[in-house]
Formats: structure tokens, sequence, C-alpha cells
């Protein structure tokens, strides 16, 4: 499309010219390392924080750091309330986000300036505190310095200019900070307001409720079509005919697009939902919780419908879920949340084979099985954080354990965890052993 | 396995039907249920939205909406026909003997009344203790009563119904017959060559002739079988008016007996606990008395010590400690009073300490911490297992013997959603419940059910034990459900149900599921399948089963995970599964 080729060019010069790590493109921060790798997503050091009155802070998201790969699929579960739809709406940019920020093809989408402030903030006062220091330290000196003849005032004179002179440093120091971090406010805000719509368009999002996100009074022709005329797409007769493609797609008749939402049923408003999104022809979509609403033989629809997308599109998708056999089915990566924390993050494969963090073991335990042999012996795993952990003397790291497995720990549950890992190998060996000596195959 | 002949069967749902009153006519949203619920056992009812389970439970509690008519069936509980008793009756069975714990936790519970309120409202609306013992103890006489009259009216109904029937059927021949003509007479308005409309307009004279002779025979015919129909109609009507009238004093008579026998309880049980109160008064007198003449002697022996003794202070001190012992005395006396007329009270009525007492102890038994500051806050200050826990603890405050759960954890996180289902496991266990469990989840329907009946507009289509239904699954609509959901172990493509659920107001001819059946037959379409038996505990309605049907096979995918799941719990044969 069209649209493609627009993008390439905006990219040209920086590819045929050859520039360092970090440049601007336009005016919008660019990372080239992360472009041209096979990275096309990067969000890092994420906060959203939510004001709640009363200088109280919702800390909905902290800390949480990561990378999707083009034509990957991710998952984010974890209960409710614990920051996954914040995450995602966070990278679509729905929310301004507190600090952190989030690269979409190398370019800087969303950032926040939080800790930039704090930075100008606590520089101010820890250089206060010290100048403080220094000018006790100097009354005290001074006071003890008599002051009578020449060469003691040669002396006095001398201090005085020694520790006016460290004072004026560490003034310098701060004004130096404070330019600083305000220019780089200034160019997070500068980026927030310069980001090319044509590459935000890109990344789509499909919502959780079906009901709820479509406008009750345009018709879906509309629906589908605003995203279109945003981007200046305004020759109707060609746009009916993407919209009758992206109808026909999604599995609804073309003749649906007059009609209005309350006409439809759950699952069809969801493709309603899946329609809007894919006509803008998305490299990256979110999907947040799609099928949770939805009926159990619909929910099987819609998910084969995603994956026939993702096959056609080469979509590189991120799905968003709280029912860990669905994330297992449809995902090959996926990260556990944990209010507002990621505590643990692997390959689909890997994260039930080695179950490390202990929240992570509980999510799995709590899987209704349709299996009513094994569902009724079913030993659940409670997760209190309070008993689990200790970390009074070392605060946990976001770090890799294997290669491709993150966790939330500190060292000695590390050496824990690679105790438990190697268990459970032992253990699969074995059972993989049994049922190579019966014969079966499964 | 448990054998299900021999078990009580607490609550029994016979061929029920209702429809619910839209602008666009009745729209059938339940059509025959039957099912018979056990003592202690757990029924998961299972099925897509809008296949009827929500209403078929509503109907048991009684709380369908008005605009909803039950035009067939009955649902029996303690010799009670439920759908045919009045709404002053159901105060006694709704929430006392049937519980029912809600679907959506956010929207059941009165965001601006506190949660303690909520809980204790129940127990404080029928605090008479003494109008419940009297309900209690005359309910199986008024039920036999009311049934009686129940019995008279159906049975008159039921044979007025036929003749209905039956002209109904006469019309529409005559209606058919004056359509022909009309085709007729309209196909020779069209054509317009003359020797064909000539050659038309002898057949139409022909019908005419026909039709007119046909007419007066169904006519006829019409007229006798009315005339016969009313006369039987006439007899039965006569017959159950006959026997209504012969049992309704004998009836009656019992009534008064029992009703007679109840207030004599009543005294009684009045005049014990009336005994036992004054009992209690004359021995805290008598005390009281002993205590004041013992006080006052050596009040008296002190007072006097006060003039004599050598320190007067000290005497002084002596004597108001004492005295100040002695008021205190008085007032636990006081105190002990009032304490037993308070439980005097209590046997008649519950009081509100009471009340909070009983949801203290209910809240601490659903798992809620600090059930004393949780009891005084409002609803949004519950996260949704809490609030999903209060609603269940509502439900439990009366102990029901029959708990209906409608999709209790459908809204919730899958660790929420463990901790509520083990805990109505462990309440079941320990208060020997009988659960109704409404879902669409197949996990949590194998983690909680022993017996399973699959529902598919408005219909049961298998019922079995929760074994059966999962690893020897019969119906299309039971593989179709079992191979759409993802598994763990696999990443197979599923399965998908093509479509949707049939709209109900014009329910599809035959079997409802057959335009969505890849197995489906050509008699699908034309009949619909009866229940054919497999087990004495597993029915399925498939034409599949029937004997002339040509033999299937279940999906692949649907029979590997039976394999698998069967070698997992180290089964080789489905025939050493219980149950087979």
């Amino acid at each position: 499309m069209n649209q493609n080729s627009k993008e390439n060019n905006l990219l040209e010069p920086i590819l045929t010219k050859g520039l360092e790590k970090e440049m601007d493109v336009n005016g919008v921060s660019y990372k080239k390392d992360l472009a041209l790798s096979d990275t096309l997503l990067s969000v890092r050091h994420l906060k959203m924080f939510f004001d709640m009155g009363q200088d109280k802070k919702l800390k909905a998201v902290h800390n949480v750091s990561f990378d999707i790969k083009k034509g990957e699929c991710f998952g984010l579960v974890g209960e409710s309330g614990c920051g996954k739809t914040t995450t995602g709406r966070s990278i679509i940019r729905l929310y301004h986000i507190t600090s952190g920020s989030v690269y979409f093809k190398g370019f800087r989408v969303n950032a926040g300036s939080r800790w930039n402030e704090k930075e100008i903030k606590w520089s101010k006062i820890k250089g206060n505190n010290k100048i403080k220091e220094i000018r006790q330290k100097e009354k005290a000196e001074l006071a003890e310095m008599s002051n009578t003849t020449p060469e003691d005032q040669i002396n006095y004179r001398k201090t005085k200019a020694f520790y006016e002179e460290q004072i004026t440093n560490i003034q310098n120091h701060i004004s130096e900070v404070r330019k600083e971090q305000i220019n780089k406010i200034k160019k997070i805000k500068y980026d927030d307001s310069h980001v090319d719509s044509k590459l935000m368009s890109k990344m789509q999002m499909i919502f959780q409720d079906p009901i709820d996100s479509l406008d009750p009074r345009m018709t879906v022709e509309e629906i589908i079509e605003e995203g279109l005329k945003i981007q200046g797409h305004r020759n109707h007769a060609k746009n009916h005919q993407l919209i009758c493609e992206v109808l026909e797609e999604v599995g609804l008749r073309a003749d649906y697009a007059s009609r209005y939402p309350n006409e439809f049923s759950g699952g069809q408003r969801q493709r309603i939902g899946i329609a809007r999104a894919v006509v803008m022809n998305p490299e990256f979509l979110i999907c947040d919780e799609p099928i949770s609403a939805l009926d159990v033989s619909i929910r099987a629809q819609i998910i084969n419908l995603l994956n026939d997308l993702k096959e056609n599109h080469g979509l590189t998708l991120m799905f968003i879920a709280h029912d860990l056999s669905v994330v297992k089915y449809f995902c090959d990566r996926i990260a556990v949340m944990y209010f507002g924390e990621m505590v643990e993050m692997a390959t689909s494969d890997e994260l039930f084979a080695h179950p490390l963090h202990p929240y992570t073991r509980a999510l799995l335990s709590a899987i209704p099985k349709p299996d009513p042999l094994s569902e009724k012996k079913r030993q659940r795993i409670v997760y209190n954080p309070a008993k689990e952990h200790d970390y009074r003397k070392e605060k946990p790291t976001f770090q890799e354990i294997l290669p491709g497995h993150w966790v939330l720990a500190n060292s000695t549950e590390i050496s824990k965890y690679q105790e438990m890992i190697k268990e459970d190998d032992i253990k699969n060996a074995k059972k993989e052993a049994e049922r190579q000596a019966k014969g079966l195959e499964y | 396995m448990t054998d299900y002949s021999n078990k009580e069967v607490i609550l029994s749902v016979r061929d029920l039907k209702i429809s619910f009153k839209t602008d666009e006519g009745l729209v059938n949203a339940v059509r025959g249920v039957s099912f018979d619920l056990y003592k202690g056992e757990t029924l998961c009812i299972v099925g897509e939205s809008g296949s009827g389970k929500s209403v078929t439970s509503k109907t048991i509690m009684g709380i369908l909406p008005a605009s909803a008519v039950i035009e067939d069936g009955q649902v029996m509980f303690e010799g009670e026909d439920l759908t045919k008793i009045d709404e002053s009756e159901f105060h006694r069975i709704r929430g006392h003997k049937i519980g029912m714990i809600f679907q959506d936790p956010l929207s059941s519970l009165n965001p601006i009344m506190k949660v303690g309120k909520q809980i204790t409202e129940a127990m404080l609306v029928n605090h008479n203790r003494l109008n419940r013992m009297y309900d209690n103890l005359i309910s199986k006489e008024e039920a036999s009563f009311k049934n009686n009259k129940v019995r008279r009216d159906s049975r008159i109904a039921q044979a007025e119904s036929k003749i209905e029937e039956s002209d109904e059927e006469h019309a529409e021949k005559l209606n058919a017959l004056t359509r022909k003509e009309k085709d007729l007479a309209f196909e020779i308005d069209e054509t317009k060559d003359p020797k064909a409309k000539a050659d038309l307009k002898s057949q139409y004279m022909a019908l005419v002739k026909e039709n007119k002779e046909a007419s007066a025979l169904i006519k006829a015919d019409m007229k006798k079988t009315h005339h016969e129909l009313s006369l039987l109609a006439k007899k039965e009507k006569k017959a159950a008016k006959a026997e209504y009238r012969k049992d309704k004093p004998i009836l009656k008579k019992e009534l008064a007996i029992s009703k007679k026998n109840a207030n004599k309880e009543l005294a009684k049980y009045k005049a014990l606990k009336k005994a036992e109160y004054q009992k209690k008064l004359a021995d805290l007198n008598k005390e009281e008395k002993d205590l004041n003449k013992q006080y006052s002697d050596s009040l008296a022996l002190l007072k006097r010590n006060i003039s004599t003794a050598a320190s007067k202070t000290l005497a002084k001190k002596a004597y108001d400690d004492k005295c100040q012992e002695f008021e205190n005395k008085k007032k636990e006396f006081v105190d002990k009073k009032e304490q037993a007329g308070i439980d005097y009270q209590k046997c008649f009525t519950i009081t509100k300490k009471e009340a909070k007492e009983a949801a203290l102890n209910v809240m601490k038994e659903v798992g809620i911490p600090q059930p004393e500051i949780r009891f005084k806050q409002y609803p949004f200050e519950f996260s949704g297992g809490m609030r999903q826990r209060i609603v269940i603890a509502i439900a439990l405050t009366a102990n029901p013997e029959v708990l209906i759960c409608d999709e209790p954890t459908t809204a919730l996180d899958v660790t929420i959603q463990a901790q509520i289902l083990e805990l109505i496991n462990k309440l079941k266990r320990e208060r020997n419940m009988s659960i109704i469990f409404i879902t669409h989840d197949l996990g949590v329907v194998a983690n909680m059910a022993d017996r399973v009946a699959v529902m598919y507009a408005g219909k049961i289509v298998e019922v079995g034990t929760a074994n059966e239904i999962f690893y020897d699954p019969r119906h299309p609509y039971t593989w179709a459900l079992l191979s759409s959901i993802p598994d763990i172990d696999s990443k197979e493509k599923l399965e998908a149900i093509p479509g949707t659920p049939p709209y109900l107001l014009n329910p599809p001819k035959g079997d409802a599921f057959a335009a969505r059946n890849k197995y489906a037959l050509a008699v699908d379409f034309k009949e619909e399948p009866p229940f054919f038996k497999i087990t004495d505990t597993h029915y399925a309605a498939t034409w599949l089963l029937d004997g002339r049907a040509p033999k299937t096979e279940k999906p692949r995918i649907v029979s590997q995970r039976i394999k698998a799941s069967l070698e997992r719990a180290g089964i080789k044969n489905e025939s050493e599964l219980e149950g087979k």
C-alpha cells in the first residue's frame, strides 16, 4: 500500500547515511540499533501512576521493561488490577506515561518525564544540603582563627575563598543538571507532540468489551472508516471497497456495513472491533482480553480468526489475558505480571516447564482443566508475598536466569530457582522416559 | 460409583416450558427441561448464553420477571409445586430452603447499604420465630390441601385444551382448502392465453364444488368431535370436581387438626419457655434476697464499729467499701435479670445483636478476614472476590438445603475463581447441601460436578455423570464444546462451532443444533430426537444413537484428549473407568 512506501521514504535518508546510535529524525528521538535489529517494540522502565487525590498515587505499572520481536506473539498474564491493560494502553498512547519510554520501530512514541523532574529536585536538595554542611564547617573554622595579624588576615581570606569556590562549584553543578534535564523534558514533550501519525497507525488495539468499545450512533462503515479518514484517505469509493474486503476477511458479510452495532451479537461485535483495527493495515496489534467477554463456542471462532489474520498479514501480536490456557495456546512468549511489576518472562513452553516465581506457580495451579479425574485431585498453590519473599536485606531485580527466561528475584532466590530448574528437568526426563517405555506418543 | 437409584431426590423439574413476552411475540426460552437433583450432589448445567440455564434456575427460585410465562411443567420440592404457589408462600422457601448465588457480584449487592446490613437483612425480615415454626408445622397438610385444588384446575384445563386443539386442527384444514381456491383464482387472473384460462376456469369450478363437499364434511366432523370432546370434558370436569369435593373436607379436617396441633405445640413451647424464664427469675430473686440479708447484717455491724473503733477514718472507709461492693452486686443482679429477659425474648424473635453474631460467623466461614471491620463497610470497599464471598455469605445465612450458583465465578480471575470453588466445595461437604451449578466453563464443571446436564436452545441435550460426559460424550454439541476450548498440552487448530445459537422466537424444526452440526442427518431437520439411554445415568438426545443411523466417531481432537487424560490418570481402558 502507499502508506508503506511513504514511510520507507521517511526512513531512507537514515538508512543510507549511516548515523550514530541515538539521533533525531525529523526532530523525534530515534534509536538506530533498535530499528535495525528484529525488535519491533521496546518498552523501557515503563511507569504509570494515577493521581488518586490527597497526594496519593496509584502505582498501576511500576518499572516494566520488555522487547517484542517482529512476527512474535507476546502474551501478558496476571490477575485483574495488576496493570496488564494499563501497559497495553500506555504503549498505544492512550495515557501519558509517568516515566520510562516506549520505542516503536526505533522511534520514541511515548515517554514520561517524572524521572527527570525528580533528578532536578534531588540534585537541588542534595546540593543545598552539601552547601549547608560546608557553611557550617567554614563557620567553625573561621571562628577558631584569630583576626589580628596581617598574616592571619590573609589566611582568613584564603580559607573563605576556598569554601566559596566549593559552594559555587556545587551551585554550578545544580544548574547544569537542571539545564540538562529541562532540555530532556522539552525533548520528551516535543517527541510526544511530533510523533508521525502514519507510524502510530501501524499500531492498533482490540478492546476488551465488544459492547462498550463501539459507538452506538455510528454505522459499522463509519466506525471502520474513521481511522482511514483521520489518516487522510478521503476517497469514499476506495474506502468502501477496502471496508467490504476487511469485513469479509473477519467473517462478516459486506452488506453489514450499513448496520448499527446494536444489531449484532457479542461475537460479531468483536469481529467489527477486529476489522476496525485491521483496516489500518497494522504491523502490531494489541489484543486486550478479546475473548473474555464472549461465549464458549464463539471464543474458538475469534481465536481462529486472530490466528488466520496473524498468518495472512504477518502481524506481531501482544495478547493480554488472564486465562493462561488461551495464552499458552496462542503465544510464543509469556510475561506474568503481579501488582504492576513483571515477575517472570519466558517462552511459553519454557514457562510451563519451569515455572519459577511462586506467583507463576500459583497461577498455573489454578487453571481449571476439562478433565474431572485430574481436576478433582488438584492441589492449588496459594501465593502469599509476605511469606514467600524476604526482601529486607536485598531488593529483587528482574534478571535472566536461563537464556530467554527472566525472573524477578534477588541473589538468594536465584540460587534457589536454579536448583528448582534442575529438579524439574530430572522430573520431566523421568516422565518422558516412562512415556517412551510405554510406547505412547502425545 | 454412587448408585443413583436409591438416592433421595430433593428437587425434581418436570417438562418445564417457559416463554417471554416480547414485542415480536413469545420467545420460547425453555422448551421442556426435566432433571432430578439428588441430596448432597452437585449438578452442573452447561451451555451457551441464551440456552435457558439461568431462566431455569430463576424459576426454581421464583424470581422470574413479570414478562415470563410458565407454560407447562412442574418444579417439585418437598411435595409442593413451586410453579403454582404464590409469592407470600415463597417467602418460606426462598432463602431458607433454596438459596442462590448470583452471577455478577458488582450488581447483585446494594451499593448504598452496608455489607453487614445486607447479610442480616433476610434474617431480620423473618424475625418472628413462632410464625416460622407454625408455618413449618402445617406446611405438609397445607400443601396437600392446596395441591388438591391445583389438581382439579389442571385436569379441567387439560380437558378444555383438547377441545381447543381439535378446533384449531379443523380450522387449519378449512384454511388449507380455501387457500387452494385462492391460489387457483390468482392463477386465472395471471394467465392471458384464453384457452388455458378456460381450462383453468373449469378446473376452478370443479375445485369449488369439491371444496364445498369437503368443507361440509370437515365442518360436520368438527361439530361432532367438538361435541364429543365437550361431553368428555364435562365428564372430566364433573369427575375432577367430585374428587375435589370428596377430598376437600378430609384435607380440610386434616389441615384444621394440624393447625390445632401446631397451635397446641406453640402454646406448649411458649409455656415451657415462660416457665423456664420464671424459674430463673425466681432463682435470681431468691439469691438476691439472701445476698441482701447477708450484706445488711454485715453493714449494720460495720456501722456500729464506726462509733466504737479507735481509728474512725479506717472504720468509715471499711464501711464505704462494703457499701460500694453491695451496690455493685445489686447492679450485677439487675444485669442478670435483663439478660434473662433478653434470652426469653430470643426464643420468639431474632434480635439485631443475634443476627449480627450469626452474620459474623458466616463471614468468617466464607473466609473474610477481620469480619468486625468488614461488617461496617460498603460494597465498593471490597474487591471482586471478596464481594462474591459476601454474596455467598448472604445465601448461606439461612442454611439452605439447595444452593443454586448462577455463574458465580465468571466475572472473577483464575486464582480467585479457584478459591471460590474450593469454598463452595468445602461448604457443601460440611453442610451436606445439594448444589445446582450453572456455568459455561468446562474446566469449572470438571472441578465441581458429580453430574452434568448439557443445555442447548432451551433443552437438555445430554445428561450423565461427570466422567461419562467428559470421557464418553455422545451428543455432537458436547463434542463441539469439548473441542472448542484450548488445551494446555496441545497447539492444534481449534474446531470452532460455526454460526450462533438460534433465536428462540421461532425455534427451528427438528433438532435445534442441526444447522451448526457437521454430523447432522436428514432426519435432524425434520424431527426432534428423543432421549436415547446409554447407561442408567447417561442419556443423550441425538439421532446418531438410533439403530438406523450411520456409525459416527467422535472428532479426533476429542478422542485424543480423552485418551491423554485417561493415560495421565493411569487408566488404560475406558471400561476401567468408574461408572462404566
